[in-house]
């Protein structure tokens, strides 16, 4: 494939904005007065709204310093218009009172022809459960999850990714890793939660793109495409966080070394002509060292099992105060790594009396035949019982729930 | 309901992380009514541990209150009303705030069933269960409406445009608040409203020991400048959400087919699939229309019977966070000064199922003994009065309800064809 030569960046920051009385969501009437104001003040940057969400959306940028700027400045100014309008930004994945999920998309580009981008989409698909990992800020009210959003696939924007074929694969919109060729000249990561603040949101961002140019800049990418492992890794990255194992081929391999052995080294290199400053990552790789991401620093304000409701207002009440995650996040000490983990458990908790198959397909990341695989072994192990419905659909019961 | 309040004061306690917090209300949230008045600005004090690494809470900040803390600082704030009993043969009703939330419900009861119904919920019937049962529609299991979506029993605007019955604010006729009437003849209330710009009345009906609500919403295009207008209302039933082990409920349709509801484990709303709604379909019940909701772990359940005439006989359901049915009723066209009803009668199913049809007991009224039965034709019941086993002559009370009026209690009702023998208090 051609390397990325010019190299650009944009991002489409959604953050959740609730009321600072009530912690509920204050979308509406606050939401377009947010918006008018900001655009007021910042005619050039593209400050919106997706559904009840404040998006920020500072436009194509081509350097690095311009991509932190334009960034900070908007979450500034955003912050301080909604003090005035009683409303507080909380920008993390997942707010938990409307059970509202939040991304950080980012788009690398340019790309100059759909060979390349397909080729690019292809290279990317071993690194996204890390990239999971990482940016993973919603984590489940039970404790299960680090990546909430991503277990829902997004409320299905962002859904498991497939592997792309320049000479006859359409290009589909909502996966993880997503073409926007040729209406934009960029590959989305979708995948991403909010980030708690703008300097992680522009780490974040900046480390998605120098991976991608990295990977453009290689003859052969480190990782094959293999979209049995992308599944179950994703699986593991969505469960386990930073502390996840994920597996390619026959070795073992964490979340944390993906990050600092393959990712790091070639984002740092890459961005070179895009004036990035010395150490452009120095909270990822913290984080990574000490294989934490924000859903860790979000569990110790909520802890797991509090009613949703009160989470929602703790999270308004953190952001109000004034809370600082990035000091948190790096100067925690180092976590022990998750072995990694068989789907058993993944299949069992999305079945429950008479569950369809077809739901099953949709609630896990993996392919519709090794799933059908998955439920016979589960059928011959004797935790799993199989049926038909009035349309000979298949229907699906756990044995221990009869 | 939970509730929004502010900090006034704030005193930590020796053990680390535990704060005793004077808290100030300012709204209610997660809950379809408004804050009320008498609720709004009144203190309360409640002790909460902050995990070291949140901020310190301070004056002036936001503190929302789980539903124990919520639950408790109710109880904090006014004296426990006490549910009115009922004797054998009369009925109760009583218009008092019992969940302490600062609207007033309204409760009837009469010697076999109880319901509890927020006017300014909609209308929303909270509580309908046989006495002494858990029932299938419950939200006393927490204090107040637990969520945007209660659990309960409303007539919704479904497909209307601006028709929302279910955001409406309802005042209860002929009750102010504190009231408690006691009668031995049928009781029926009125609810008022006004939605969409239309006169809407919800019309509860209840005999003395039946187990047969009649609910009915009567639908009145009055005025100067009223326009005729469509609507598309539905009774819509949210049940108890009885969580992971016990989330196997059954639904019967008239045409006799059982099937479960069909929960997900971890129920996200987004995750329906098509699949769901090849559920919906006409039903063809002819005479008879009603859904039998029912756990298949304790028996116990709900029926709901809907008369032909004004409801268009098409169900619905979905797997959502909480099992959901919806009565459709179909298009209906309100002429200028004209009017539509649109009725259903509920009951609290009991364990016995009968053939095609269900028994929902038995009613006294002082002289003889009625046994009711729901279903979409008569079946075989034999009762046992004086060691004699007799058939019972069922006579159609309703479309979808059956009667056999006996002299007096039998010592045992036999269901042979369920197999089930069922004694009877006396």
């Amino acid at each position: 494939m051609n390397p990325i030569e010019k190299i650009t960046i944009g991002i489409d920051w959604e953050i959740p904005i609730n009321s600072a009385k009530t912690g509920m969501s204050a979308s509406g009437k606050k939401l377009e007065r947010i918006i008018e104001k900001a655009n007021l003040r910042l005619p050039e940057l593209e400050i919106g709204d997706d559904i009840d969400l404040l998006e920020i959306r500072p436009g194509m940028l081509k350097s690095f310093a311009e991509f932190r700027e334009k960034t900070k400045l908007a979450f500034e100014t955003c912050v301080k218009i909604a003090k005035r309008e009683g409303v507080v930004l909380v920008p993390i994945g997942y707010r938990e009172a409307d059970q509202n999920p939040a991304g950080g998309h980012i788009h690398a580009g340019s790309l100059t022809s759909f060979a390349d981008i397909a080729e690019l989409h292809n290279r990317m698909m071993p690194f996204v459960p890390a990239l999971i990992a990482i940016m993973s800020s919603s984590p489940s009210a039970d404790g299960n999850y680090r990546s909430l959003r991503m277990k829902h696939n997004a409320h299905s924007c962002s859904n498991p990714m497939t592997f792309m074929k320049p000479e006859h694969s359409l290009e589909r919109w909502g996966t993880d890793v997503c073409i926007k060729y040729p209406y934009k000249p960029t590959l989305e990561f979708r995948a991403a939660d909010s980030q708690p603040t703008p300097a992680m949101m522009v780490e974040m961002g900046a480390l998605y793109l120098g991976l991608a140019v990295g990977l453009s800049r290689l003859k052969k990418p480190p990782f094959a495409a293999n979209i049995l492992e992308y599944g179950l890794n994703r699986m593991n990255a969505v469960r386990n966080g930073m502390r996840a194992t994920f597996r390619f081929g026959d070795s073992e391999i964490t979340a944390s070394e993906i990050v600092l052995e393959h990712i790091l080294p070639l984002a740092a290199e890459s961005l070179d002509t895009f004036g990035a400053p010395d150490g452009p990552f120095g909270i990822i790789e913290k984080m990574a060292k000490s294989r934490i991401s924000v859903s860790d620093w979000i569990e110790k304000i909520i802890p797991a099992g509090i009613d949703r409701i009160r989470a929602s207002g703790e999270m308004t009440r953190a952001y109000i105060s004034g809370v600082d995650p990035v000091g948190w996040l790096v100067s925690q000490g180092r976590r022990k790594a998750l072995p990694y983990e068989d789907p058993d458990n993944e299949l069992l908790d999305a079945v429950g009396i008479g569950t369809p198959l077809g739901h099953i397909y949709t609630s896990l990341p993996l392919p519709r035949a090794f799933v059908e695989k998955l439920v016979s072994k589960m059928v011959e192990k004797g935790k799993l019982r199989t049926g038909f419905g009035p349309k000979n659909d298949i229907f699906l019961d756990r044995i221990d729930l009869l | 309901m939970q509730l929004a309040t502010e900090i006034k004061r704030v005193k930590k306690l020796p053990k680390s992380g535990n704060y005793r917090l004077l808290l100030s209300i300012v709204d209610t949230v997660a809950d379809t009514a408004k804050i009320a008045r008498r609720l709004k600005k009144r203190e309360i004090s409640i002790v909460r541990h902050f995990p070291a690494e949140a901020p310190e809470p301070r004056t002036g900040e936001l503190i929302v209150l789980d539903r124990a803390e919520t639950a408790a600082a109710l109880v904090g704030l006014s004296s426990p009303k006490k549910m009115p009993t009922s004797r054998k043969g009369e009925i109760v009703s009583a218009f008092e705030d019992f969940d302490r939330d600062g609207h007033p419900e309204l409760h009837v009861r009469n010697g076999t069933v109880s319901l509890d119904l927020s006017p300014v919920r909609g209308g929303l019937i909270t509580h309908f269960a046989k006495k002494g049962r858990e029932g299938l529609v419950d939200n006393r299991v927490v204090t107040g409406i637990n969520s945007k979506i209660p659990c309960g029993i409303t007539f919704a605007g479904f497909k209307s445009k601006g028709f929302n019955p279910e955001n409406t604010k309802f005042k209860v006729d002929g009750y102010n608040e504190g009231d408690i009437k006691c009668q031995k003849s049928p009781i029926a209330i009125q609810l008022k409203g006004k939605c969409d710009g239309l006169d809407t009345r919800i019309a509860l009906s209840l005999a003395p020991d039946s187990p047969i609500l009649g609910l009915e919403m009567r639908i009145q295009n009055k005025g100067k400048k009223a326009k005729a207008k469509k609507i598309h209302p539905a009774l819509s039933m949210h049940f108890l959400p009885l969580g992971h082990r016990n989330c196997d409920i059954s639904l019967r349709t008239p045409s006799g087919k059982t099937r479960p509801f069909a929960l997900y484990p971890s129920i996200p709303v987004w995750m329906w699939t098509e699949r769901w709604f090849d559920y919906t379909g006409n039903i063809n019940t002819g005479k008879s229309g009603f859904i039998v909701a029912r756990r298949k772990d304790t028996g116990e359940g709900l029926v709901f019977a809907f008369d032909p005439n004004s409801v268009a006989r098409v169900w619905h359901e979905r797997g959502a966070p909480l099992p959901k049915a919806l009565i459709i009723g179909g298009e209906m066209s309100i002429p200028k000064n004209g009017g539509k009803n649109f009725a259903c009668h509920l009951s609290p199913l009991d364990r016995f199922e009968v053939g095609k049809g269900y028994l929902l007991g038995t009613i006294s009224d002082g002289k003889n003994c009625h046994v009711v039965l729901c279903g979409p034709e008569s079946a075989e019941i034999f009762a046992i009065i004086g060691g004699k086993s007799k058939r019972l002559e069922l006579v159609k009370v309703g479309e979808t309800i059956f009667r056999a009026k006996l002299r007096e209690t039998p010592e045992r009702l036999e269901l042979p064809i369920a197999g089930i023998s069922l004694k009877l208090d006396r």
